[in-house]
C-alpha cells in the first residue's frame, strides 16, 4: 500500500516575547503523519502543546521551522489563503464543541462548505449524508442546545469532515465527555480512519484514549521526548 | 451568508427590534418632514399664483404678501400709467373670524372681484357694494355652518352675511370683505396689504414694472407669476434647516447603530473566531455583519415607508391655523430617499465593527490545549 505523506514538519520552533524574556515553546519538532494515521500528543502542562496544534491548525506562525500539508508549504501563508487551507485541508474539533448556537446540527456541518462555495444543493446533501455517518439522522434540525454534549462533538466531527481535509487536528475530544460517550466518539474515529483513511492529530490528557492511536508522541518542554 | 445574517439577527430579537424601531423613526420623521416642506411649497406657490393680475406690488420687506403694508394712493399713481388697465388695492389679514383665530380675510374693491377672480356662487351673491357685509368661501361656510342671511364677526365687528362662493384655491377658507371696511376692520385707514395690477398689453409687462418701480418707493414690483418664486429663498432656508436636522439625525443614528453593532461583535468574538477557524475570510465575516445590517436598515426603511405611507393616507394635515390645515400630498421620490438613507446609515455604520471583527484573529479565541 503506497503511503501518502499529508503533514510534515521540519525543525519547527516557535519563541514567545513574554516583557524582556524570550519564552521557547517548540524546539525543532519533526513530524510526519501519513494519510489514515490516528496520532495522539501527550504532555504536561506548557509542554507545547498548544502551540503545536495552533501551528499545525495554520492559527499561528513558526519562528522558524516548515509546515507542508500535503504539497503546500503554509508556514508562512498569508492570512487569506491560510483561510483557504483551513477551509478545504484542516478539520478542527475542540473540547467544548464550539458549535454556533443558533444554528441546527446540519447549518453547523454546512458552514465549512459554505466558506468553500460548495453549491448548496450538494452541501445539504453532505451535510445530511455527514450527520448520518456520525449516527445523527435523527437530529439534524436540532440546535446545539437540543443535543447532548456526544451528540454535539459528533455534530462537531461531521463538521471537521466536511472539506474531506487532510489533517483533522482534535483538542482533547473527549475531555467534556461521560465514559460511555468517550467510548462512542473514539470508536467513531476510528471507524472514520478505517472507512475513510482520515488522518486524526489529538492532543489528550486521557492515556487510554492516546492508546488507540496508532502512533503517541510525548512532548517535554516543547521537544519531542519520545515516541510509541 | 445572508441565512446566517438572518439566523443572528433572529438571535438578538429585542435589541433589533429597538435598532429596526430607531431607524423607523429616522425614516418616519423624514418622510413627513419631507413632505410637510413639498407640501408648503406647493401649496403657497398654488395659493400666490391666485392672487390674480401680471403685476404684483407690496412692501420691500415683508416675507409674506399678507404681511404687506403700502399706501392705498399708490394705487392711484400706478392707475395713471401706461399700458395698465386694472389697478387693485387689497389687505389681506390674518383675523379673528367669529370664534376661530388666525383666520383669513381679504378686503378689496367688489368691483374688482370678477376682474381678478373666477367663482362661482353656491348661494346668496357676490359683494357689490362697499356696505358692510361679507362673503365667504365654501369650505370655511361649512366649518363655520354659516348660511347666507347669518351674520359674521371679524375682529369684533359683525357683518351680515350675503353670499357664499367657491374658487377651488384658498380662497375656499378665507372670508372676503369690501376694501374700506377691510381698512376699518384692521385699522388700516389710507394703507393696502398688497396692489394687483392687470395691463392692456402683456409684452409691456416689463416696461409698467420698470415704471412702477420708478415712481413708487419702499415697495416690491414684480410679474404675479413670480410670487411663487420669491419666496424661494424662504422655503430653501426652511428646507436646508430641516436637512440638517436630518444629517444630525442620521448621524445619531448612525452612532446608535454603530454602537449596537460593535457590541454585537464583541458578544460574538468567539464565534468570529470560530468561523474563521472553519475557513472564513475577512470577505466572509464582512458580507455577514454588512447583511445583517442590511437587513435592519431594509426592515427599518420599509417599516418607516408603511407608517409614513399610513398617516399620510389617513390625511395628515398641515395645521395652517387653529382651524384650517394644509393636507399633507404624497410624493413618491421621499419615500425612496428615506429607504435608501436607511440602508445607507445602517451600513456605513458597520463599517467600525466589520474592522473589528475581521482582526479577529481565531488563536486568541481558541486556544487549544
Amino acid at each position: 500500500m503506497v503511503k501518502i505523506l499529508v503533514l510534515k514538519t521540519n525543525d519547527l520552533s516557535k519563541t514567545y516575547r513574554m516583557g524582556n524574556i524570550d519564552v521557547l515553546a517548540l524546539k525543532n519538532v519533526n513530524l510526519r503523519v501519513e494519510k489514515g494515521n490516528f496520532i495522539a500528543i501527550q504532555g504536561p502542562s506548557g509542554s507545547g502543546k498548544t502551540t503545536l496544534l495552533n501551528l499545525l491548525g495554520g492559527l499561528d506562525t513558526p519562528t522558524s521551522g516548515e509546515i507542508w500539508i500535503e504539497d503546500v508549504d503554509i508556514t508562512r501563508m498569508k492570512e487569506k489563503k491560510m483561510s483557504d487551507i483551513r477551509c478545504r485541508r484542516i478539520g478542527f474539533i475542540f473540547q467544548f464543541y464550539n458549535l454556533i448556537p443558533g444554528m441546527p446540527a446540519w447549518n453547523n456541518v454546512e458552514l465549512p462548505m459554505i466558506f468553500a462555495k460548495t453549491p448548496k444543493k450538494l452541501r445539504k446533501e453532505k451535510a445530511r449524508t455527514l450527520l448520518e455517518t456520525v449516527g445523527l439522522k435523527h437530529r439534524l434540525q436540532h440546535k446545539p442546545y437540543e443535543l447532548s454534549g456526544g451528540e454535539q462533538q459528533r455534530v462537531a466531527i461531521a463538521r471537521a469532515l466536511a472539506n474531506n481535509p487532510a489533517i483533522v487536528l482534535m483538542d482533547e475530544p473527549t475531555g467534556n465527555l461521560d465514559e460511555d460517550n468517550t467510548q462512542n466518539i473514539i470508536e467513531l474515529i476510528e471507524k472514520l480512519k478505517k472507512e475513510q483513511q482520515q488522518t486524526f492529530i489529538m492532543v489528550t490528557h486521557d492515556l487510554e484514549m492516546a492508546k488507540r492511536a496508532d502512533k503517541l508522541y510525548f512532548l517535554h518542554g516543547g521537544k519531542i521526548a519520545n515516541t510509541e | 451568508m445572508l441565512n446566517m445574517a438572518f439566523q443572528n439577527i433572529s438571535r438578538r430579537v429585542f435589541r433589533n427590534v429597538l435598532t429596526v424601531t430607531g431607524l423607523a423613526i429616522f425614516v418616519i420623521i423624514f418622510i413627513l418632514v419631507s413632505s410637510v416642506i413639498l407640501t408648503a411649497q406647493e401649496g403657497i406657490a398654488e395659493s400666490l399664483s391666485n392672487l390674480g393680475g401680471e403685476i404684483t406690488i407690496w412692501s420691500q420687506d415683508a416675507l409674506l404678501p399678507f404681511l404687506g403694508n403700502i399706501p392705498e394712493n399708490h394705487t392711484h399713481l400706478v392707475r395713471e400709467m401706461a399700458y395698465v388697465r386694472n389697478v387693485s388695492p387689497q389687505i389681506t389679514s390674518v383675523s379673528r373670524v367669529d370664534t376661530e383665530d388666525f383666520r383669513l380675510t381679504l378686503g378689496l374693491n367688489p368691483s374688482d372681484i370678477p376682474v381678478f377672480y373666477t367663482y362661482t356662487m353656491v348661494e346668496g351673491t357676490m359683494l357689490n357694494t362697499n356696505e358692510s357685509k361679507a362673503v365667504i368661501g365654501y369650505l370655511f361656510a361649512d366649518f363655520l355652518k354659516k348660511k347666507v342671511g347669518y351674520n359674521i364677526t371679524i375682529n369684533g365687528q359683525t357683518l351680515p352675511l350675503v353670499g357664499i362662493y367657491k374658487t377651488d384655491t384658498w380662497l375656499d377658507n378665507v372670508v372676503i370683505v369690501p376694501f374700506g371696511v377691510a381698512q376699518e376692520i384692521f385699522t388700516l385707514t389710507g394703507r393696502a396689504s398688497i396692489i394687483i395690477v392687470t395691463i392692456t398689453d402683456p409684452a409691456k409687462i416689463n416696461l409698467v414694472i420698470d415704471e412702477i418701480r420708478k415712481e413708487l418707493q419702499n415697495v416690491s414690483v414684480f410679474k404675479s407669476q413670480d410670487v411663487a418664486a420669491r419666496l424661494a429663498p424662504l422655503m430653501n432656508s426652511v428646507t436646508w434647516m430641516s436637512y440638517t436636522l436630518f444629517t444630525i439625525a442620521g448621524i445619531a443614528c448612525f452612532f446608535g447603530i454603530t454602537n449596537v453593532v460593535t457590541t454585537g461583535v464583541f458578544e460574538r468574538t468567539r464565534e468570529i473566531g470560530i468561523l474563521k477557524a472553519l475557513g472564513a475570510k475577512g470577505t466572509d465575516v464582512t458580507k455577514m455583519i454588512m447583511y445583517e445590517s442590511a437587513a435592519l436598515g431594509t426592515f427599518g426603511g420599509f417599516l418607516g415607508c408603511i407608517v409614513s405611507s399610513f398617516l399620510l393616507l389617513q390625511g395628515l394635515s398641515i395645521p395652517l391655523t387653529s382651524t384650517t390645515a394644509m393636507r399633507m400630498l404624497i410624493f413618491p421620490e421621499i419615500f425612496l430617499y428615506g429607504l435608501v438613507s436607511s440602508i445607507a446609515i445602517s451600513i456605513l455604520a458597520t463599517i467600525y465593527p466589520v474592522w473589528r471583527a475581521v482582526r479577529v484573529r481565531p488563536r486568541e479565541v481558541l486556544q487549544f490545549g
